[in-house]
């Protein structure tokens, strides 16, 4: 029997074999020496918005391993003996030439611009929400402070607004996240209508990612507020301004050594649950034929496990989709106020420490890790 | 039989009424003894002027750079008592409007609790006399004579006309002129007015809608009145200014004309001016702090003059300006001074006095203590304070 590994890839006019797999110790000795030196590697850029998009990059590949490793543990490559590694090999079609070298440090130029990529692409879905909320706060405080009691709505119907828009995207954004990270098309992440079946087939999955994502905005929201307190230190008060911006850009480094973890943690299983949902739909009903070749590659061999989707009987088919619709509405509709209680978490942020627009449309753990906000004068 | 039975139950009850009858008469007059027996009041007057809802000096009276209140520091600075490095030295661990209003009224720090059980409630009760109460059960004062100006917005400063003290309490309580006020008694007129169209159900709603307005004081119980003179002050006020309330001045403003209109209408002896618009810095819009200095400092100019203009109050007042608290100041924050978290620079604020009887031009530099406003206020005013732990302000004295 044929599996993926056995396919031969055209790639650059040449036919490539699959290598055969590498010691595993080796390749653990030298993954465990990288880490701490990419994750303070990680650290230092996220003190920057343009160096942040590096470890959106990065974190664009983890999901992008994560996903194929799920469908990896599900495939009949798996059982045939093959590694995690292999399989990714061969449904990402990585280049046999030069791969050794690329294997584990992905071209720099490859990552950040594909960090780049994602992160306009989750600012174009989360733009119109966060654009409200900066109006309605400052419309709805200007109206409170005016007593501008014939317009006092305005503030409240559109800082709400934001909210139900926000959270509607994101119950979308993991899945589209997801898809575009593990596909490597950009495109994929406005395939709207596939998407969302995604989402629906992966309701439990997305209920916990939105309560993961509410659990771990927490520490997020403390570390925004933390600096107006400790701001107002008396033993501040001598030091000028060079040692305080020395101070504050102290405590963005430790800050950041807190929300890189929370943030490779929320899409790593973003990307779990992204991937399960894929295998849920095929097994079910089969590859959908808007899967890209990425993803059919993968799904090819998850369902050669199975010799067919597990359809069952009509009538069971029947009672389990009369289950399935309220059972789903029910728990994407939890997952909807999940992520209402994110929003709203920013806003108490915003309430106990204030920065101006461009920090308060970036949450850190949705568009980029990146906390480092200077104010004005400092 | 029978008869006899009626007769002697009749005559027990008529008994009976006469003996509870002629107690009220008793406890009346003696009140009514004590009430005449008070001295009348001829002065000073005071306003007391609540600079809130949090200041800090740098913004007013201690620029860095500039002061969004020239008229309080340029204008009127030299022509009484500044002392700049007052303090709050409270053992409370929170530095607020409620208690700073309470710390100046009563003339002590004490720590305040929640009497509503809401999350985040301010519903304090003094323990302790109010200056009202001292004024008022010192002299001939009527209750429209005591005034507290209040803003929209902080209905729990409602409470802090009369204190829970066993010996003072609501019987020398103040009265409130606030635009809450103002709706209760437009609901009561409405109810009276309109009673005939309504049906039976919309009136029964109003009803229980005023019911709830005028409860606002449990501690009143049935008499949840004011003086006959608020009330028309309040008619003129809806004359002039309509039911819609889209036509009177708004926010500080609207105390500022509250406060003007009061001191022409109901001629009082003692006012509180609680402004509070620069508070709302708590959003994040510093604007709505400076500009709210300005307001109140424009506020403060508008009373000076009604003040002069007026002969009964022309050398006859004295105003005191203090801050309920200060504020913080956050060298990491955008707005550093988005809240008042019991900082240091939260407890740092200043008083200034100017009138008869008060030093002229001069700034007090060493430390004070906004508790000592109270005592200063009462040696003043003459009326002993010996609830108050705070000692009167000596530099304040001419």
């Amino acid at each position: 029997m044929t599996t993926i590994l056995d396919q031969r890839h055209d790639i650059a006019g040449e036919s490539a074999a699959v290598d055969p797999p590498r010691p595993r110790r080796r390749r653990a000795w030298v993954g465990w020496l990288l880490w701490p030196i990419k994750f303070a590697l990680g650290v230092v850029l996220c003190q920057h918005p343009l160096g942040a998009l590096f470890v959106v990059g990065w974190s664009q590949n983890m999901m992008q391993r994560a996903a194929v490793k799920s469908w990896w543990r599900r495939s009949e490559s798996r059982q045939t003996g093959a590694t995690a590694d292999d399989f990714r090999i061969a449904v990402l079609n990585v280049p046999t030439k030069g791969r050794r070298r690329w294997r584990w440090v992905a071209p720099i130029w490859h990552t950040w611009r594909r960090g780049l990529a994602t992160a306009l692409n989750v600012l174009v879905v989360t733009l119109p929400a966060t654009a409200l909320w900066v109006f309605a706060w400052s419309l709805g405080w200007n109206n409170s402070f005016f007593k501008h009691y014939e317009q006092s709505h305005l503030g409240f119907v559109i800082g709400v607004s934001g909210i139900l828009i926000f959270s509607a995207v994101m119950l979308y954004l993991p899945i589209a996240r997801a898809r575009q990270a593990t596909t490597g098309d950009w495109r994929t992440f406005y395939d709207f209508r596939f998407n969302w079946r995604l989402v629906r087939l992966g309701s439990w999955e997305m209920l916990g990612v939105a309560i993961l994502f509410a659990l771990a905005s927490m520490p997020v929201m403390i570390l925004r507020i933390a600096p107006y307190f400790l701001g107002s230190d008396p033993a501040l008060a001598g030091l000028s301004d060079e040692e305080l911006r020395e101070r504050l850009g102290e405590y963005f480094l430790f800050s950041t050594v807190i929300v890189i973890p929370l943030y490779f943690l929320v899409w790593r299983i973003a990307a779990t649950a992204y991937a399960r949902a894929v295998v849920r739909g095929a097994r079910r009903y089969g590859p959908s034929t808007a899967l890209v070749d990425i993803e059919r590659r993968a799904i090819a061999s998850v369902l050669a496990v199975q010799d067919a989707p597990n359809r069952g009987s009509t009538f069971g088919g029947i009672l389990r989709g009369g289950i399935r619709l309220p059972v789903t509405t029910l728990l994407l509709g939890t997952a909807y106020l999940t992520w209402s209680a994110v929003a709203v978490q920013i806003f108490v942020g915003q309430f106990f420490n204030y920065v101006p627009v461009v920090p308060w449309m970036n949450h850190p753990l949705v568009l980029l890790p990146w906390l480092r906000y200077f104010p004005a004068g400092l | 039989m029978e008869l006899q039975l009626a007769e002697s139950v009749d005559r027990r009850r008529f008994l009976m009424g006469s003996l509870a009858g002629g107690a009220v008469l008793a406890c009346h007059g003696s009140l009514r003894a004590a009430e005449t027996s008070r001295p009348t009041y001829s002065g000073p007057n005071v306003i007391l002027i609540r600079f809130g809802g949090g200041a800090r000096r740098r913004e007013s009276i201690d620029p860095r750079p500039v002061t969004y209140s020239p008229y309080l520091l340029h204008h009127l600075a030299h022509r009484g008592v500044l002392f700049k490095n007052m303090l709050i030295d409270s053992a409370a661990p929170e530095t607020g409007h409620g208690q700073g209003t309470l710390n100046i009224l009563v003339g002590r720090y004490d720590k305040y609790d929640d009497v509503s059980g809401q999350l985040l409630g301010e519903r304090f009760e003094a323990r302790v006399p109010t200056l009202f109460e001292y004024v008022r059960s010192s002299f001939q004062v009527p209750a429209h004579q005591t005034l507290i100006v209040n803003g929209e917005d902080r209905t729990q400063e409602e409470f802090y006309t009369f204190s829970n003290h066993h010996l003072f309490g609501a019987r020398f309580r103040s009265n409130v002129l606030s635009l809450y006020r103002f709706k209760t008694y437009l609901l009561r007129q409405q109810i009276a007015e309109h009673s005939a169209e309504w049906s039976e159900q919309k009136l029964a709603e109003k009803k229980r809608d005023l019911a709830k307005m005028e409860a606002l004081d449990y501690r009143r119980g049935d008499d949840t009145s004011q003086a006959a003179e608020i009330d028309d002050f309040w008619a003129e006020w809806r004359r002039d200014y309509g039911d819609s309330g889209l036509v009177n001045p708004r926010g500080d403003r609207l105390l500022t004309e509250l406060t003007i209109r009061a001191l022409k209408r109901l001629r009082p002896k003692l006012l509180m001016v609680n402004y509070n618009d620069c508070d709302y810095v708590h959003w994040g819009n510093m604007a709505h702090y400076t500009l709210g200095i300005s307001i109140m400092d424009a506020g403060i100019r508008r009373i000076v003059s009604a003040v002069e203009s007026d002969e009964a109050y022309r050398d006859n007042t004295v105003i005191v300006v203090v801050p309920d608290c200060g504020r913080d100041d956050s060298r990491f924050a955008a707005v550093p001074c988005q809240h008042h978290f019991n900082t240091r620079s939260s407890r740092e604020i200043f008083a200034f006095v100017i009138g008869p009887g008060v030093d002229r031009g001069r700034v007090v530099d060493q430390s004070t203590q906004q508790i000592q406003v109270a005592a200063t206020v009462g040696q003043l005013m003459g009326f002993a304070t010996p609830h108050a732990e705070g000692e009167p302000l000596a530099e304040a004295f001419a």
